[in-house]
């Protein structure tokens, strides 16, 4: 094969190639993304099947920790978000996420002061983001149930 | 951070001096010929200057200043400007030479001269030399001096200018024409002149032609100054100096590194000025640069991590401990850097691996990609044919060679954060980080600590007790000696403290006694703290006297401990708590003389005024009290001292009766307790009772419902709106609220006001009507059918035990039905006391004391508690302990009808220890109380009876037994004058009058009240069968006795 065939035949190989890939303007949504879309569906058996394909340790522990969440399982999500938080503290992809999610755990499980001390955290640490936005929410709403419940102690 | 100085002078260095000198001062003019080294003393200072400067081309640094400072010596008596000035530049160069040298003294001793001279050319680069010799010499008190000259005011001020003396160029010696010919100086004079005309050339400064204007520094001068400047501050630990020049550094600094590291310094600066705002911002900055990846920087970002966490300043310190990089990390970025460099000047990428060498130290290699390529290229570089590498990649390899022999940082930093979320309140990511700790190192002491750290939190804040009991005893099962059994001990401690276990507690003295000995200080700490809470534990178990032994062993094993003025205080409270007032007052007089300032103090004033109280020193007492009250109004027992206080007025008289009441409204005022409040109002309600002031029991008793709340004791204030009602004769209302309230409030044990109540319905019921006694009735036995708990039931079943006078029966059905007595209330446990003591049970006895003591104390219902204990200790014959219990009874009880078995119990214990003069006072006392009259009297009686029988006072003896069976028959069924008749015979025969003593049989015989007790068997077995026969024929057929026996002597009574 000469030298200019080679070529051509190359070109056209990577033609085929690049007729087969989807469209450059519709990327494909990565793992992390269908997984996460599926735990908002309530599709959890549709998340766990991505966790394999998540290269990001992080990622893993994170949409892991959003499955438990889901499932009711908020003691296991805690575990799963601390592990992410104490190993990976310098991933920026995940970092902020799992601080914002172990504050709202902590809330499902009753822990208002950890609650709360992680949602200030939040906001210190990420000043000026959206989830210091919503950590500082969240805090109001804890506040706000600390303050219902004392009140209901208070009736009964 | 003197390394990152050294980096910053490293550069120049590596540059050859001569390079950087060469423009600095002489002039093109000064033609420099080679000249090989001769007698110094041979030379013109011209050719000194010459061969010096050849020498400092060469890079002979050493040499050349032998030169240059002969020139000096030379010259040192001709003073003409151009001399001055030529002198000055030499005293500049040779101080450059040093520093270069090292010789920072050296230079620093020339540059002091140069710039107390004029001309003064070149001050900035003087003073800037003069920082940076300062600085190397660790001056760092000087090194701010020169640094602050240098950026605020370098030209010179205050100098006095010498005389200008011209030179005739033509009488110049050979020396001074310094290799020069007369023209050749002449010239340069005259384009000197021309220059200074023209205003190039400060005349007055520069004499010579190569003393130029000074330029002012460059901006990476003033870094430099201000650098230096900073970093000597921050030596010096002035921290607000220090802040301005690193601001400039973060501000003005081009290089990442510099810019990162003054940050982090900043950042420790503001720390120190805890200016933690600042801090946060700084910190922010500080993420956003690649300053991270600098080694120093992350070991400055842990010490400031470490003083952050300190302050409790946790989301700043979250930051920085996160911001720290693993050494790989941080390796792997510098690799990227350098192949980064290497590509710009054409060198091949190289993989960074460390490697260890012989001697253990880390070796860094930087091998090639393509190892192929290995050997080759390392040819290529032996032969000088690869491009030479820049500093800046010299640096960055040494920088990676520093962190590869770091010692390991990754797990501190770990086990810290693992604190920080700990201190932070963040228990699950705290325990993952302190496991994972306890993971990379188990055995280790930073393991050790993290295991135990992390029992600490599971037991503390994740109330995972089951886990921390069972990982613990598992570790203390294997681990006897260092800290770690000890640590893990304290944390298991803390997990039983949070659920008021403190039995198990003492469960783990045996552990305890069983580690090693050591005389490591934290070891000796730890250990200290262990048996101090050994103590707390017994304290919090009532169990004083061992709390007190406990307390005194933390003593006098660990001198000087950190627990010792607890300790100290709570052995002198134990003694309080024993009642030893006495003992427990010189303690606390002690150590208020001893520790003037501890938080203690008022309370040590506090108690020492209870125990001046309970020693019935009123007036002292009152006096503490007052100290408290005068001097620390904010303190907890502020509110305690008032009600005291006012305890003490109300008990004067009428007339302080106002006073009192000032002093319970400021008690309620203050309180910072429930009780406390609760102490003042009821007392304050007790006092209007007294005075009839039944409106005003109402008003403040509902003020205080209002004021509490749910948190109020309401059944107590039941009891006195209920007592306010009866006074008011609302009967029917009272007892409606009583019933209520009892109902409401009966299942908590704690209520001791439902048992005030239900003793008061008791007395109301004797007053209500058949009919009101009746629905009464109804409607409790309704309330015990309803009843859902245990609590509230027994006590509806005591109350109606006691209106119908069957307690005696309940009392016996509950001592095999209430198996648990820690759930009994008072009542109840007074019932059962009254059947155990009925049935000469005290196998309960010490318990049920120990549980009105602990949980009761206040309870009307412990006297029968009391009573019981003195009889079971009695029999027991521990006459000390009976003692001491008869003398807390009658203190607390003094002469109430149901307290007298104390003093008779008292004059038992006398009579058979023999003290028979004590036991006769005793018993005596007992007559003179008019409340103890009825059985009470009888016994006391026939008791003084026997006295004076053991006394052999027979006539005495047989008068108080004649007066028991004569005034008492009637008590006991018939027992203590059957006992005193067979008394009386005893005494009349040992008195040799048998006649008397036989009448005495007959008219015991005679006697109904006693005929027919088995004491009557003595009397018939003295008088024969016949005689009895005789005497039962005589009663049968309805005769009376007769017989009367008296004596001369009388006993005497008071």
């Amino acid at each position: 094969m000469n030298r200019s065939l080679v070529i051509l035949t190359c070109c056209a190989l990577s033609g085929v190639l690049y007729a087969a890939k989807p469209a450059a303007s519709e990327p494909q949504p990565t793992p992390v993304e269908v997984a996460l879309t599926a735990i908002e569906a309530g599709n959890l058996n549709k998340a766990e099947k991505q966790l394999s394909a998540i290269e990001s340790p992080a990622g893993k522990l994170y949409v892991q920790a959003s499955v438990e969440r889901a499932k009711g399982e908020q003691a296991k999500a805690i575990k799963t978000l601390s592990k992410l938080v104490v190993n990976y503290p310098n991933d920026a992809d995940w970092i902020a996420k799992a601080d914002y999610m172990c504050a709202e755990v902590y809330c499902d499980l009753g822990m208002s002061k950890a609650a709360d001390v992680t949602a200030k955290q939040v906001e210190a640490l990420y000043p000026g983001t959206e989830l210091a936005q919503k950590a500082e929410v969240l805090r109001a709403k804890i506040e706000n149930d600390v303050e219902k419940k004392a009140k209901g102690q208070k009736q009964d | 951070m003197g390394q990152y100085i050294q980096k910053s002078s490293m550069r120049s260095k590596r540059v050859p001096l001569a390079v950087l000198l060469g423009t600095m001062f002489f002039s093109p003019g000064l033609a420099m010929a080679e000249v090989y080294p001769e007698e110094l003393v041979d030379l013109s200072a011209g050719a000194l200057i010459t061969q010096g400067t050849k020498l400092l081309k060469s890079e002979k640094y050493d040499d050349a200043v032998v030169y240059f400072k002969e020139y000096l010596v030379r010259m040192e008596s001709t003073d003409t400007d151009r001399v001055r000035s030529m002198k000055q530049r030499v005293r500049l160069r040779i101080a450059t030479i040093l520093s270069h040298l090292e010789d920072y003294q050296g230079s620093i001793e020339m540059l002091e001269a140069y710039t107390q001279e004029l001309p003064l050319a070149r001050p900035r680069e003087a003073y800037k030399l003069l920082t940076i010799n300062y600085n190397e010499a660790k001056d760092y008190e000087r090194c701010i001096q020169a640094a602050q000259i240098a950026l605020t005011q370098p030209e010179p001020k205050g100098l006095v200018e010498k005389e200008k003396k011209e030179e005739n160029f033509e009488d110049l010696s050979k020396d001074e024409l310094g290799g020069l010919s007369a023209r050749q100086l002449k010239r340069y004079a005259e384009i000197e002149a021309e220059a200074a005309k023209e205003g190039r050339i400060d005349l007055s400064q520069n004499l010579n032609a190569s003393d130029k204007a000074e330029p002012e520094y460059t901006l990476d001068e003033l870094i430099l100054l201000n650098m230096l400047l900073a970093e000597s501050c921050t030596k010096l630990e002035d921290w607000e100096t220090s802040v301005k020049p690193y601001k400039f550094v973060v501000e003005y600094a081009m290089q990442e590194d510099r810019k990162g590291y003054a940050t982090m310094q900043l950042v420790n600066s503001l720390i120190n000025l805890e200016r933690f705002e600042e801090v946060k911002e700084f910190i922010l900055q500080l993420c956003e640069t690649d300053a991270r990846y600098d080694i120093r920087v992350n070991m400055a970002l842990m010490k400031a991590a470490s003083s952050l966490l300190e302050h409790k300043e946790f989301d700043s310190a979250l930051m920085l401990y996160r911001m720290i990089l693993p050494r790989t990390e941080m390796i792997a970025y510098q690799e990227r850097k350098m192949n980064e460099i290497r590509q710009e000047v054409g060198l091949p990428d190289v993989v960074v691996t460390i490697e260890k060498n012989e001697s253990g130290r880390a070796d860094t290699v930087f091998g090639y990609k393509n190892s192929g390529l290995s050997a080759i290229i390392k040819a290529q570089e032996a032969a000088g044919k690869l491009p030479k590498k820049p500093m800046e990649l010299i640096l960055l390899e040494e920088s990676v060679g520093e962190l590869a022999n770091l010692a390991p940082y990754e797990d501190d930093v770990l086990y810290r954060i693992g604190q920080l979320y700990a201190s932070a309140g963040r228990p699950w990511e705290a325990v993952e980080a302190l496991d994972a700790v306890v993971a990379r190192d188990p055995d280790g002491e930073r393991g050790q600590r993290a295991f135990a750290e992390s029992l600490m939190v599971y037991g503390t804040s994740l109330k995972q007790y089951d886990l921390v009991e069972e990982r613990a005893l598992d570790y203390l099962a294997k681990n006897k000696s260092g800290l770690g059994p000890r640590m893990v001990t304290h944390a298991l401690i803390s997990s039983y403290q949070s659920q008021d276990n403190w039995e198990a507690v003492k469960g783990l003295l045996p552990i305890i006694k069983g580690f090693e000995p050591s005389d490591d200080k934290a070891v000796v700490q730890y250990e200290c703290e262990l048996y101090y809470l050994q103590a707390i534990a017994d304290l919090m178990l009532m169990e004083y006297a061992e709390a007190r032994k406990g307390f005194w062993y933390v003593l006098a094993q660990y001198d000087k401990s950190h627990q010792q003025q607890n300790s100290l205080y709570w052995h002198a409270m134990s003694g309080l708590f024993l009642q030893e007032y006495e003992g427990a007052l010189k303690e606390l007089t002690k150590f208020a003389a001893d520790f003037p300032r501890s938080q203690y103090v008022p309370s040590v004033l506090f108690h020492s005024g209870i125990c001046l109280f309970a020693l019935e020193r009123y007036d002292e007492a009152e006096q503490k009290y007052t100290e408290v009250i005068e001097n620390y109004p904010e303190d907890r027992v502020y509110s305690d001292a008032c009600s005291m206080r006012a305890d003490l007025f109300a008990s004067k008289g009428n007339e302080w009766l106002e006073k009192a009441q000032e002093g319970y409204e400021e008690a309620i005022r203050t309180a910072q307790t429930d009780k406390q409040d609760s102490y003042a109002v009821f007392q304050m309600a007790a006092m209007f009772e007294m005075e009839e002031r039944y409106d005003e029991i109402i008003e403040v008793v509902n003020a205080y419902l209002a004021r509490q709340d749910k948190k109020a004791d309401v059944a107590k204030a039941a009891y006195w709106i209920g007592k306010t009602k009866l006074a008011q004769g609302l009967i029917d209302e009272a007892v409606a609220e009583y019933r209520k309230a009892i109902v409401r409030y009966g299942d908590d044990v704690q209520q001791d006001g439902v048992d005030m109540i239900i003793t008061e319905l008791v007395n109301v019921s004797a007053r209500l009507d058949e009919k009101q006694l009746a629905k009464l009735e109804e409607s409790l036995l309704r309330s015990v059918e309803n009843a859902k708990n245990e609590t509230l039931r027994l006590r509806l079943l005591v109350l109606l035990a006691k209106i119908n006078d069957e307690e005696l029966e309940l009392g016996k059905e509950l001592l095999t039905q209430v198996t648990d007595l820690k759930s009994a209330p008072p009542p109840v446990l007074a019932i059962i006391c009254d059947a155990s003591f009925a049935e000469n049970n005290y196998s309960n006895a010490e318990e049920i004391l120990k549980l009105f003591k602990t949980k009761f104390e206040d309870s009307d219902f412990m006297r029968s508690a009391y009573k019981l204990r003195g009889y079971d200790l009695y029999s027991q014959k521990e006459y000390d302990e009976t003692l001491k219990l008869i003398k807390e009874t009658q203190e607390l009880y003094g002469t109430d009808s149901d307290a007298v078995w104390a003093q008779i119990m008292r004059g038992d214990i006398q009579f058979n220890e023999k003290e028979l003069d004590a036991a006769r006072e005793t018993y005596r006392a007992v007559l003179n109380v008019r409340g103890w009259r009825g059985e009470p009297y009888a016994e006391a009686n026939y008791k003084l009876g026997l006295t004076e029988e053991a006394a052999g006072e027979y006539g005495a003896a047989h008068d108080w037994f004649q007066r028991t069976y004569v005034q008492y028959k009637g008590y006991d069924g018939g027992n203590w004058a059957a006992d005193a008749y067979l008394g009386s015979a005893r005494s009349l025969s040992a008195l040799g009058k048998e006649n008397d003593s036989r009448n005495t049989y007959r008219a015991m015989l005679f006697d109904k009240y006693v005929n027919t007790l088995p004491q009557a068997d003595v009397a018939k077995k003295a008088l024969g069968a016949e005689e009895v026969a005789e005497i039962n024929a005589f009663i049968e057929s309805g005769m009376q006795t007769n017989i009367v026996v008296s004596l001369e002597a009388e006993v005497p009574q008071k």
